[in-house]
């Protein structure tokens, strides 16, 4: 993957400001902590809204947004940059880690925990009160832009204990837990985004609370606020409730033929 | 004394004694006939052997008054028959005979004779196990089986058969005939007599496929499934053998297609996920036999629901629709409806909340009554039981609240759970219309079941009581409204009910499947947070802090019985005169006021002490243990030791390996994934650290020959390692030595099992390990078996040392995992584990719930601070709050059905020690 293909989740501060609800104190949180610009960290389960939560912030604060979706292959220099071979030279190109850093955009890195371990390490002088980032391939230290903000997410769900954030990269941000929304602020959203009445949404949330009751099952997550969304938006388009909820809610959960069962068994409760 | 007696009492006085007590007990009129012939019968029996004497007069004894005259006479020339073959053989006879005259008639008689007389061709030795099992089906007042049974065993001993196969034959055949259930033990016993009929050989391996699954079918499934094996039997004789021993496929197959019946066994995971994922609460199934009899409700031990907060009670097998579908869908139906009582909060009633917020007419009889006192028996009774007991007929009262609580549901599910009554009401309505049938039809409370409950047109009815009453349902109920509405509507219209139905005539409502509301059980369950729910809402009224009981009990059953101060804040109503201007004062101090009562210590409970040590050689260690009411640490407060675990030949671990090689081979290929590869280097990547000279070299050449150049340049270096340590610390705990259901081995040995291939991906991956088990019994005797240490071998003495674990005391979790870390400390790995397979809480002598819980989990909470990570497996026990409380949110696993366990364990081990490669 390149690194440009990366950053074309890059976002400034026009359009439409995205939907988002506030369900805590987060948005105050996120706020104070850009002002004295801290670095952040967002914890929560998959599909809880992390990263809807950011792109609404950006938006607020009127800040460029660059998303790096970080997998096993993300090495340093997929976030720093690299030289390219134009011509007959060789041109660096920054990655977007840098460009952030220059243009002072909100750097958002989604599910640190699944970039290779050394990667962390190049955020660390930028995540202090040095707010550097150090270029070695080009011998440059760059200053951060002022206005310039890291966020990371990570998911606690992910049990391997090899993949675990090491204490000196936690202790370097401000943590803001995340979490399902209460059934009446999910049912709002899920109307909101799914584009389906308050009914069909209440039933959707109530579906998902049940399912989360049986995570301990099986199931590694419970049904995500996402999965809930998805489901409303096929329901909105004429597909009858049961199959919305089995396509967008059953079967990606789950390939354990006992929990879809369990899963048939709640969706045609209440249909 | 009788002069008759006097005459015995020459032979045997003690015998001629004791009968004459029973007489005076009895107050049997004597006639001197009867009596003549006893006494000369049991002199003749006595002069042959004392104890065959004695049998002759118990048998009089017991056939006096209870048969004709006939009778009797005709047992005096049966036991001279038989007693003249030999006192063992008369014995017996004047015993299984008196059951027989009395319960059945001259035609099993006959059959009865005509069987022994073919069981004596081969040897009176067939004789005691046969009549054991017919005394068994007598007393169970199963006389069709009991003939059914008889016939079969003519059938059988009619065959020549070898000594050895006879006897053989008689053990098992009524031993299989009494494990059969009641209902269709008859049938069943009929399709033995097909089997015998077609090949005598086949018996014992057809009796054997019972267990094998033959017992689920129902009777017309199993005459479908003998008259297949026939037809293959004569067709080829060796595929029949095999059908009739379910060693076939075919036989497997044919019998899982018959069978209509639904063990509970079969679709209990599935109905205790439902269960959870639903309600939310910690709530499985369980057979209605599990149930006390004292608890159960009458009429329904066969084919009814009944719960009581933790358990679902419903019957072990549901067979009564003639297709497996339907009944499958039955206990669904059962399990669902049972559900909604918690859903909607009927056990929350609360009479004082009731009362207060005036659902009662004035003219109700129950203004006047105080709440806070416990009845006058001192046990305490469910608000719902006292509510019943203001009313003239608490029957009545209670059978009205069934129909309109049920109804008040029906409305709730309807907005709620559609699918749920659009899958329940036609069976219920089907139940009922059989129940109609069966008489109940006429009943008023049966017909206002139906019309409410069920939702059945009132048009058609006559009784206009049946018809304002469902009316009045109608305008009072909405899908909104509480339990307490239900009740008030009770009230409203008792007093009409009480002219329209009649207490002899119509006696109690009856309902299909027995579905009852339980108050008492609930309360039976939950007793213990009624009490403190009195208690804290009395320390509350003292400081005129008003809050409902239900409120209380609500919460203390969510958390397990423990109350937090933002608890009863969250629940606390009003101040009692909060009118005045004092009010708000008083409310800004209601937190002071709260804090001042120490809930806690309200709610908590306390162990016993200490146990002494016993006499022991060996290494021991002494750990310190936390106290989490003192908030300290009791230093070497607890003794570990290091006890052999003792041998036991290893053919299980070979065992164990065949069984699961196709899971073997499947853990080799996953873990073999897992295992690095040292450091590597990726070439010609598109992207990567560094370029690739080579492949520069080649780009330039390309170029100067005007090719068109690769553009993968770069390098990839991966620097990959693997230094895991595990330790597993396996709980042998008494109760790892239940059985597994519908299974003969127990919790432990699916724990070998599993221990057996994590071994095998262990040596895969080639992690260091170690396994460990632990036990005990008090705190200076806590045992820790090393298993295998980290740097011992996988050998032949570690296998027989798996083999030899068994179950032991109890669990100081604590201790043990804190002996465990000090054994992980000295391995030198970067990255360490430490696994917990444990069946439930840990649990010890002065060690018990949130003690023990507070302990280990501060114990684990160290490990962590040193840098091993702990992480908890439990199995055979259903997800609690409190397991997360003990390992953290994220750190353990539960695997309820013990049986997933082989399949799950390295499988999580594999997920925990993951890494990106």
């Amino acid at each position: 993957m390149s690194a440009d293909r990366q950053t074309d989740k890059t976002r400034y501060g026009g359009g439409k400001t995205p939907y988002y609800l506030e369900t805590g104190n987060e948005i105050q949180l996120f706020e104070a902590a850009y002002d004295a610009r801290l670095p952040v960290m967002l914890k929560g389960p998959t599909g809880c809204g992390k990263t809807r939560c950011v792109e609404y912030l950006a938006h607020r604060l009127k800040r460029p947004l660059i998303t790096v979706a970080c997998h096993e292959d993300l090495f340093a220099s997929d976030l720093i940059g690299r030289f390219l071979l134009k011509n007959d030279e060789t041109v660096w190109m920054d990655g977007p880690l840098t460009k952030a850093v220059r243009i002072g955009a909100i750097c958002y890195l989604d599910e640190i925990v699944e970039a290779r371990k050394d990667t962390t390490v190049v955020i660390h002088p930028l995540t202090d009160n040095r707010r550097i980032l150090n270029i070695d391939k080009k011998g440059e230290i760059l200053q951060a832009h002022n206005d310039f903000l890291l966020v990371i997410s990570y998911n606690p769900g992910y049990q391997s204990i090899l993949k675990d954030l090491k204490q000196s990269t936690r202790q370097r941000f401000v943590a803001i837990e995340f979490d399902y929304p209460e059934p009446d602020m999910e049912t709002r959203i899920v109307s909101h985004e799914g584009q389906v009445d308050r009914e069909t949404a209440a039933k959707l949330v109530s579906l998902g609370g049940k399912i989360r009751n049986i995570k301990e099952h099986g199931l590694t997550e419970g049904a995500s606020t996402r999965l809930l969304i998805y489901a409303a938006q096929l329901t909105g388009r004429g597909l009858p409730f049961h199959d919305a909820c089995k396509a967008a809610i059953c079967l990606p959960l789950t390939d354990d033929a006992g929990l879809q069962e369990t899963l048939a068994d709640l969706i045609a409760d209440m249909v | 004394m009788n002069r008759q007696l006097k005459e015995l009492s020459i032979a045997d006085p003690e015998l001629a004694a004791e009968i004459d007590t029973k007489f005076v007990e009895r107050k049997v009129p004597l006639a001197s006939d009867i009596l003549q012939m006893m006494v000369a019968e049991t002199i003749w029996g006595l002069s042959i052997e004392r104890a065959f004497g004695q049998a002759i007069a118990h048998g009089f004894l017991s056939l006096m008054g209870n048969v004709s005259k006939e009778r009797i006479s005709r047992y005096r020339d049966l036991i001279r028959g038989t007693g003249e073959s030999g006192p063992t053989m008369g014995r017996m006879m004047a015993g299984v005979l008196v059951p027989i005259l009395i319960r059945t008639d001259e035609g099993f008689l006959k059959q009865f004779l005509e069987t022994v007389a073919v069981l004596l061709e081969k040897g009176s030795y067939t004789l005691p196990p046969v009549t054991d099992a017919l005394l068994f089906l007598l007393h169970e007042g199963d006389s069709d089986g009991a003939i059914a049974f008889l016939r079969l065993l003519t059938d059988i001993f009619r065959q020549p058969l070898s000594y050895n196969r006879s006897r053989n034959l008689s053990q098992i055949v009524p031993k299989a005939v009494c494990a059969f259930p009641v209902r269709g033990r008859a049938a069943r016993i009929r399709e033995v007599g097909r089997v015998v009929h077609a090949d005598v050989s086949l018996t014992e391996a057809f009796l054997d496929s019972f267990d094998n699954g033959l017992l689920h079918l129902g009777s017309e499934g199993l005459t479908v499934f003998v008259s297949r094996g026939i037809e293959l039997l004569s067709e080829n004789p060796t595929a029949g053998e095999k059908f009739f021993s379910m060693s076939s496929r075919q036989a497997r197959e044919c019998c899982v297609n018959l069978q209509v019946a639904v063990p509970l066994s079969q679709i209990r995971n599935r109905l205790d996920r439902y269960l959870q994922a639903r309600t939310g609460l910690r709530m499985t199934v369980k057979p209605l036999s599990a149930l006390s009899p004292m608890h159960r409700s009458p009429g329904g031990e066969h084919l009814g629901v009944v719960s009581d907060g933790k358990f679902i009670y419903l019957p072990s097998e549901i067979d009564i629709s003639p297709t497996r579908a339907e009944n499958n869908n039955l206990y669904q139906v059962l399990v669902r409806l049972e559900a909604a009582y918690y859903e909607c909060g009927t056990f929350d009633f609360d009479l004082e909340k009731a009362m207060e917020k005036g659902v009662f007419p004035d003219t109700a009889p129950l203004r006047k009554v105080s709440f806070a006192e416990p009845d006058e028996s001192g046990k305490s009774l469910a608000d719902l039981e006292r509510f019943f007991a203001f009313f003239k007929r608490p029957q009545l009262a209670k059978d009205l609240f069934v129909i309109f609580e049920q109804g008040r549901i029906r409305l709730w599910l309807d907005r709620h759970y559609p699918g749920i009554l659009r899958m329940s009401l036609p069976v219920l309505r089907a139940e009922a219309h059989r129940m109609a049938e069966a008489g109940e039809f006429t009943k008023p409370l049966f017909r206002l079941y139906r019309a409410i409950v069920l939702n059945e047109g009132t048009a058609a009815d006559q009784n206009r009581w049946i018809e304002t009453t469902t009316k009045r349902f109608h305008q009072t109920m909405n899908p909104t409204v509480t339990v307490e509405w239900s009740a008030a509507l009770v009230a409203d219209v008792y007093g009409e009910a009480e002219n329209h139905v009649s207490e002899k005539v119509d006696g109690a409502l009856l309902v299909p499947f027995h579905r009852q509301i339980r108050a008492d059980l609930f309360m039976h369950t939950y007793g213990t947070d009624e009490m403190k729910a009195v208690r804290i809402q009395q320390l509350l009224s003292e400081r005129n802090i008003k809050v409902y009981r239900s409120d209380i009990r609500k919460k203390l059953r969510d958390q397990n019985g423990t109350l937090s101060l933002d608890d009863v804040q969250s629940i606390v109503v009003s101040l009692r005169d909060s009118v005045d201007e004092h009010g708000m004062e008083k409310l800004r101090h209601i937190h002071s006021d709260l804090s001042a009562i120490d809930f806690f210590g309200m709610v908590a409970e306390s162990g016993p002490a200490t146990t002494p040590s016993a006499h022991f050689t060996g290494n021991s260690f002494r750990y310190r243990e936390w106290d989490f009411r003192l908030q300290d640490y009791l230093q070497d407060h607890v003794m570990v030791r290091e006890v052999p675990t003792p041998l036991a030949a290893a053919d299980f671990f070979e065992a164990t390996r065949r069984k699961h090689h196709g899971l073997i081979k499947k853990i080799r290929f996953s873990f073999e994934m897992l295992k690095p590869q040292g450091l590597t280097i990726l070439r010609r990547w598109l992207e990567g650290d560094d370029f690739d000279y080579r492949a520069l070299i080649d780009y330039v050449i390309d170029r100067k020959a005007g090719m068109i150049p690769s553009e993968r340049l770069y390098i990839k270096r991966l620097k990959q390692e693997r230094d895991v340590c595990v330790l597993l610390l396996v709980d042998l705990s008494r109760s790892t030595a239940n059985t597994v259901l519908g299974g003969k081995a127990t919790v432990l040995d699916i724990e070998k099992e599993a221990i057996v291939l994590l071994c095998e991906a262990l040596s895969v991956v080639g992690d260091r390990f170690s396994i460990a088990g632990f036990s005990g019994s008090g705190r200076l005797g806590v045992e820790y078996y090393l298993i295998k240490a980290f740097g011992e071998p996988m050998d032949e003495t570690i296998r027989q040392r798996i083999n030899g674990i068994t179950p032991r005391r109890s669990t100081r979790m604590g201790a043990a995992v804190r002996h465990a870390v000090s054994q992980l400390v000295e391995v030198p790995s970067k990255v360490k584990l430490l696994l917990l397979l444990g069946d439930g809480f840990p649990n010890d002598t002065g060690y018990k719930q949130d003690y023990a819980i507070e302990d280990t989990r501060r114990a684990l909470d160290e490990a962590r601070s040193r840098n091993i990570h702990a992480h908890g497996i439990t199995v055979n026990f259903s997800a609690d709050v409190q397991l997360d409380a003990l390992y953290g949110k994220r750190r353990h696993h539960v695997i309820r059905d013990i049986r997933e366990l082989p399949d799950k364990l390295f499988r999580i081990y594999g997920a925990l020690t993951r890494q990106s490669i």
